[in-house]
């Protein structure tokens, strides 16, 4: 296997004493769309901002490197890391009508986005925002062009979105719930936009979601966080079919979904995610785990081999499959 | 139907947009346009869409919140567009809602204990020892703790707060709760959880849900029949298990085609049908079918004539005139 494009290794990120992302590694190849999976606080969207070292003032770099093609972007100045977002690596965001400038037409936005980064021209630039438009499906792009925020839809800005963040070729798009504040059927357009651009340029794209059916759908990989910590990675298919961390097990059996008996009891995690500043030594699912031992609550599990490019961090895994049928 | 808990007849809700200096009155925003729909005592009807479709609108018209423009809502038999004070009081008290969010849904200067009394102590049903002794049962009934009364909502997680919002709503013992994306806001685990609670209490207490909700997995899991809206259009009724294992109106089918299932292996064999283009403006819907502009079978009828609903063997009505292609 060639180089990843991303190499997260041993990130941690701290507010104040506490540590709300404890040693994330993961990597995403060229081509490759991995998805980082977990609940509100697991520390997902906060890893995806510190990728591009954008993290909100309160939240400290503590650790770690953060590996974009082999140049460490945890140790970066500020100055030069605005040379990289948008032309090595860009990311979307949830909400597309929040991250574009409404008094700006949108054409202008995405030639922005080119004229900060290479010596082009404003004509040029604006030839290469409609070629641009033209690449992602849009129809009519010169009347799009002159169009502001205001004038498109949902599913629209957010392909313009996506137009401004692939307009320089980066190597890596990190997308952050990208198709959750949009309707399943322009959902399922994002995703098969997503899929395509991948699969023609060779684009490495971190997915950030909660959606199982998201990561179903277009995750090569999956990383699943709870609490800070990778609790499980496998490629998608391996994951769905046999995990080996009680999380993953029961966060998958409380999906209605088809093959499940309508009204029948889903499977549910009690409890709730403990706070940062209350982690223990031991596991930290281990409060709400139905399989925790003793030795749960004291040590922490390592993320431990079960098949090639499989690992999961629980000192139980060999009964997760039991948990599954239980549920 | 007799004895429907709710029924709702070709009723439509038009907003007006007001002319201004600028800018001259435009077309009515026809948010429901001629719905009808029934709900027998005890049963689940889901009621899916995209946003914009006229499903939230639906519901808030069913509680009198906002005027029908044309058409009839009854509520256990009582008429809500005609209703005065009094009447809409009754008609609240057997039927009531649970939003989205419940952090919106709570006063947060209000201890839980007197959100989930006040309907009660409002409607003269109970007060001092027998109001908190029917507080502390629909704690209990909701899976909190009767001694959580005296909190307040900021102490409460999400899947909490909606377990309080629900016990509020089971005060006044309603016939009919209206669900308006009642788990959407919350994390997964937790969605089931208050969906497993939603079915624990159907069984026990025998009431009726309008399950509104874009969600089509969870539709599917807690709804007896559904209905598919467009446009502020019924497109398609059916029951859960006919809809989903023969969908018949060609948006129904891109719905059920786009909403991707959490299995890698059963979601890419489906076949990619992607629906093309965006939904048209509701204050300027084309003449014919209102779903025209994106239907991979349309034709010329479709874009002329507007499509009624027409009932098939199965109990499935459908508004399409190539529901059989």
């Amino acid at each position: 296997m060639t180089a990843p494009v991303l190499d997260i290794d041993r990130l941690r990120l701290e507010i104040g004493a506490a540590a709300v992302v404890d040693g994330l590694s993961l990597s995403v190849g060229q081509g490759e769309i991995v998805a980082l999976v977990g609940e509100s606080g697991c520390g997902k969207s906060l890893s995806a901002l510190a990728v591009l070292r954008l993290l909100p003032d309160a939240v400290r770099l503590a650790g770690g490197r953060i590996l974009l093609e082999g140049k460490d972007l945890a140790t970066r100045d500020m100055s030069s890391m605005a040379a990289i977002r948008g032309r090595d690596a860009s990311i979307i965001f949830q909400e597309p009508t929040a991250s574009l400038d409404p008094l700006m037409p949108v054409g202008d936005q995405i030639a922005e986005a080119l004229t900060a980064h290479r010596s082009v021209s404003a004509r040029e630039a604006m030839l290469r925002a409609r070629e641009m438009l033209v690449s992602i499906g849009i129809s009519d792009p010169d009347r799009r062009l002159a169009q502001y925020p205001f004038e498109l839809s949902g599913g629209m800005c957010q392909r313009i979105m996506i137009a401004i963040a692939l307009i320089c070729g980066p190597r890596l798009l990190i997308a952050d719930e990208p198709t959750t504040a949009l309707d399943v059927t322009i959902q399922a357009q994002i995703l098969h936009l997503i899929r395509q651009l991948v699969a023609e340029r060779g684009t490495a794209v971190l997915l950030i979601t909660h959606d199982m059916g998201v990561v179903a759908d277009i995750a090569d990989r999956v990383v699943v966080m709870y609490a800070g910590r990778v609790a499980e990675t496998a490629t998608a298919e391996e994951l769905f079919r046999a995990p080996r961390h009680p999380y993953t097990a029961l966060l998958l059996a409380s999906i209605p979904r088809a093959g499940i008996k309508p009204k029948s009891r889903l499977a549910t995690i009690e409890g709730t995610v403990p706070p940062p500043s209350s982690h223990g030594s031991g596991c930290r699912f281990a409060s709400r785990c139905p399989l925790a031992e003793d030795r749960c609550r004291i040590e922490s599990p390592p993320l431990v081999d079960h098949a090639p490019g499989h690992q999961a961090a629980c000192w139980r895994s060999g009964q997760v499959a039991t948990l599954g049928a239980a549920a | 139907m007799s004895g429907a808990v709710l029924d709702v007849r070709d009723a439509a809700v038009h907003f007006r947009s007001r002319g201004g200096f600028l800018r001259k009155a435009g077309a009515p925003l026809k948010a429901v346009d001629g719905v009808s729909l029934a709900i027998a005592p005890g049963e689940t009807l889901g009621l899916v869409g995209e946003s914009g479709c006229g499903k939230s609108t639906l519901a808030n018209a069913i509680l009198g919140l906002v005027p029908l423009t044309a058409g009839h809502i009854k509520v256990a038999g009582r008429l809500v567009d005609s209703a005065d004070r009094d009447s809409l009081g009754t008609i609240r008290s057997d039927a009531q809602m649970v939003f989205q969010d419940p952090a919106l849904s709570l006063n947060p200067r209000l201890s839980i204990g007197a959100a989930i009394g006040e309907p009660l102590l409002v409607r003269g049903l109970a007060r001092g020892s027998a109001l908190r002794d029917r507080v502390a049962l629909l704690l209990k009934a909701v899976g909190l703790e009767p001694d959580h009364a005296s909190r307040f909502p900021h102490a409460f997680s999400g899947g909490q707060r909606q377990r309080i919002v629900i016990a509020r709503a089971l005060a006044l013992q309603p016939k009919l709760v209206i669900c308006d994306e009642p788990v959407s806001a919350l994390d997964v685990s937790v969605r089931a959880q208050i969906l497993n609670l939603l079915v624990d209490l159907q069984r026990e207490r025998g009431m009726s849900y309008l399950f509104v909700s874009h969600d089509l997995s969870v539709v599917r899991h807690i709804a007896d029949r559904v209905a598919v809206m467009y446009l502020g259009r019924i497109v398609e009724t059916a029951s859960m298990s006919v809809l989903f294992g023969k969908p018949r109106h060609p948006y129904t089918q891109a719905l059920l085609a786009a909403a991707p299932e959490p299995d890698p292996v059963r979601q890419r064999a489906k076949p990619r049908r992607v629906l093309d283009g965006e939904l048209p403006s509701p204050t300027n819907l084309p003449p014919g079918c209102a779903f025209s502009t994106r239907c991979p079978l349309a034709s010329d009828l479709c874009r002329s004539e507007r499509p009624r609903l027409s009932a098939h063997p199965d109990g499935a009505s459908v508004a399409c005139h190539h529901a059989e292609e």
